[in-house]
């Protein structure tokens, strides 16, 4: 089929001809990327949340416009999240764990210029490639993504859980126990049934253990308790400053690994088109895909540049996957697009196959405008990146408490009570211990973000099946990532004794 | 059973900790209600987690006791700071976000060994009243204050 059919021509030049009719519609997505840089670097601020705080701006302003404000706010959130995993090993969003494997140890050698730099260029070609793929492939993926029911959910989410053994070469078991202890968190509270588990009577725990506060506290209060005798992040004074040109080098190198970006950003437009699990396993599947095929995959977790790339590009191109549901079903992938369809309504506008066959221009306005987004991106990320980098010439004794506090702060912000602080509080302790004895930190906090939408797939899948459980083997796109799955797991091992066995 | 030292004891009740938090929550949720439904996915993944508990037990008391200095960060390093935190954390409902975060900001610092009194007053006082100050303007819902001002 030719590529071209895919396109409606004249729909895309109107397209381009609404956007450059009025130059209102580029003044909004500046303050955009900047409230969503803001949102993203600050630890327990969200992008959804930054979204829903200013979409009653929008009622002022037209469709598109207000479109525009907000995916400049997700294009600026999407690579803010990551500022504070390379930093503070505290990552902004769920979809930024993996860029915190190597970008924070990165930071503690001294190589944040250039960590921050990588993530600011795979992020901005993330952001593009998932466009550019939307542009071209938004009906397909709406057609695949309708294809999608619990049995393909269940897989993937399987597929995420598996890689928990492959995060740490070491210790795969402890990895394991980790994972499968942070599934039965997520499982905790009550049930699609109504049936209530594991809250000990504790009313904050009806809805689940807070998964964000609980990140934040194994993630980066856990790390934090380590570090109190630490002078500075980077103990080296020389290697603490801050360097437009080690950051230029770092965006620049990023093009050095096209397939790591291809890679990442097919894995996220993909994975990330799939509702609610979108861009939390796409980073994680992209992170391990890459370790996997590397000739050195034991430098992943130690500062290997690569992670950052692969993490990065995958979980910044979900961000055009969850649009492509958003746009083509009406259908929200998280919290971010379900304010913009809040947004939708406000004006009056339904998403779905009438919209985009109705309104392909405005389709188009939204895909096109967001390539502009990435160039803004990267002239408002250079400029910002120098001061979130001077986190680093910040003394521990003021960077931990400071830290701790937004964390706090944050955790109450997500949950409206002190149910977040506690939560932070109960698993900083509880990563501090499983950080000393090897058990993977970011397997519990993956187990707990997937467990409750896990339990969900599968008993979804029970009922459909009338408890025929062989019915997930029937669905092709299931089996197809079973496949896909078995073979990132054994596909090395058996490629190497399959040439072992020729030689 | 081989004699053990004190990290391996730690690894190994934190091992017991796991294994009864899984059977504790397992039975919980059967007793809530004993359906497929329910333990469709509670039930294999609790069996399949003790089991590998049983497997990491069996490493455990394989290997040789961890040696003296291999685990960087000293639990008499850790536990001022994790005291603190508690403290800030279950006082904030009293205490409010200001007053709480300026105390737990100022005795952080002078605990872990700021010594100029000028130096923690002024940092507590702007980082206290500036940061809460931002996310109550920022959050849809009033949060614990003492002083600044709050429909909590």
């Amino acid at each position: 089929m030719n590529p071209l059919d895919l396109i409606d021509i004249s729909a895309a030049t109107d397209a381009l001809t609404l956007l450059f009719s009025e130059p209102q519609y580029w003044l909004v997505v500046f303050p955009g990327i900047l409230i969503g840089l803001i949102f993203g670097a600050t630890p327990g601020l969200q992008i959804s949340m930054a979204m829903a705080i200013f979409m009653p701006m929008t009622l002022y302003m037209d469709f598109l416009q207000a479109m525009l404000f907000l995916t400049a706010i997700f294009t600026g959130g999407s690579f803010g999240g990551g500022v504070p995993a390379i930093l503070m090993n505290i990552p902004g969003t769920s979809s930024c764990i993996a860029t915190a494997f190597d970008g924070y140890p990165m930071s503690k050698q001294g190589k944040h210029n250039e960590a921050l730099g990588i993530a600011l260029g795979a992020s901005t070609f993330g952001v593009f490639v998932g466009y550019i793929i939307l542009f071209f492939l938004i009906k397909p993926i709406s057609i695949m993504v309708l294809k999608i029911g619990p049995a393909e959910m269940f897989m993937v989410i399987l597929w995420g859980i598996t890689l928990i053994a492959s995060l740490k070469g070491t210790h795969v078991l402890k990895g394991l126990i980790a994972g499968f202890v942070g599934l039965l968190i997520g499982t905790i509270g009550f049930n699609e049934e109504g049936t209530l588990r594991g809250t000990l009577g504790n009313e904050y725990l009806l809805d689940g253990v807070p998964v964000i506060p609980a990140m934040m506290g194994m993630f980066a209060a856990s790390e934090l308790f380590r570090l109190v005798k630490v002078s500075y992040l980077v103990e080296d004074e020389t290697l603490r400053k801050v360097k437009l040109g080690k950051i230029m080098r770092g965006f620049r190198s990023v093009f050095k690994h096209p397939l790591i970006l291809f890679r990442g950003s097919i894995i996220g437009i993909f994975i990330g088109a799939v509702p609610g699990v979108g861009s939390s396993v796409s980073n994680l599947i992209s992170y391990m895909e890459t370790k996997r095929g590397d000739k050195d995959p034991d430098s992943y977790g130690k500062g290997n540049p690569k992670g950052i790339i692969a993490s990065e590009s995958a979980n910044s191109t979900s961000e055009a996957g969850s649009m492509a549901t958003l746009l083509a079903l009406g259908i929200p992938g998280g919290g971010a697009t379900a304010v913009m369809l809040a947004a939708f309504a406000m004006h009056n506008i339904t998403g779905g196959p009438q919209f985009i066959r109705e309104q392909t221009d405005i389709v188009y306005a939204i895909i096109f405008a967001n390539f502009g987004q990435v160039f803004l991106l990267i002239i408002l990320g250079l400029l910002c990146i120098p001061l979130l980098a001077s986190v680093v010439k910040i003394k521990m004794t003021y960077l931990i408490p400071s830290v701790l506090a937004l964390a706090t702060l944050g955790s109450f912000g997500l949950t409206g009570n002190i149910s977040g602080p506690i939560t932070v509080l109960v698993f900083a302790i509880l990563g501090w211990f499983f950080r000393r004895y090897e058990y993977s930190v970011p397997g519990a906090v993956i187990g707990m973000l997937l467990g409750r939408m896990a339990e969900s797939s599968l008993l979804h899948s029970y009922q459909i099946s009338g408890g025929e459980m062989s019915y997930m083997l029937e669905r092709p796109i299931a089996l197809g990532i079973l496949c896909l799955m078995l073979l990132s797991l054994f596909g090395k091992t058996l490629i190497q004794k399959f040439k072992a066995t020729r030689n | 059973m081989r004699e053990l030292n004190l990290e391996r004891r730690i690894d190994f009740i934190l091992l017991l900790a796991i294994v009864l938090f899984i059977t504790w929550y397992a039975y919980d949720a059967y007793s809530a209600l004993a359906s497929t439904e329910n333990m469709i996915f509670i039930a294999p993944i609790a069996g399949v987690t003790l089991i590998l508990c049983l497997l990491e037990l069996y490493n455990q008391l394989k290997t040789k006791d961890k040696e003296e200095g291999t685990v960087k960060d000293k639990f008499k390093d850790i536990i001022p700071a994790i005291f603190i935190f508690t403290g800030y954390i279950l006082s904030l409902e009293f205490l409010g976000f200001d007053i709480g975060t300026i105390l737990f900001v100022a005795i952080f610092l002078k605990v872990h060994g700021e010594k100029k009194w000028k130096n923690i007053v002024f940092y507590s006082l702007l980082f206290g009243i500036l940061v809460p100050l931002f996310f109550s303007s920022m959050l849809p819902y009033p949060m614990p204050m003492l002083i600044l001002p709050t429909d909590y």
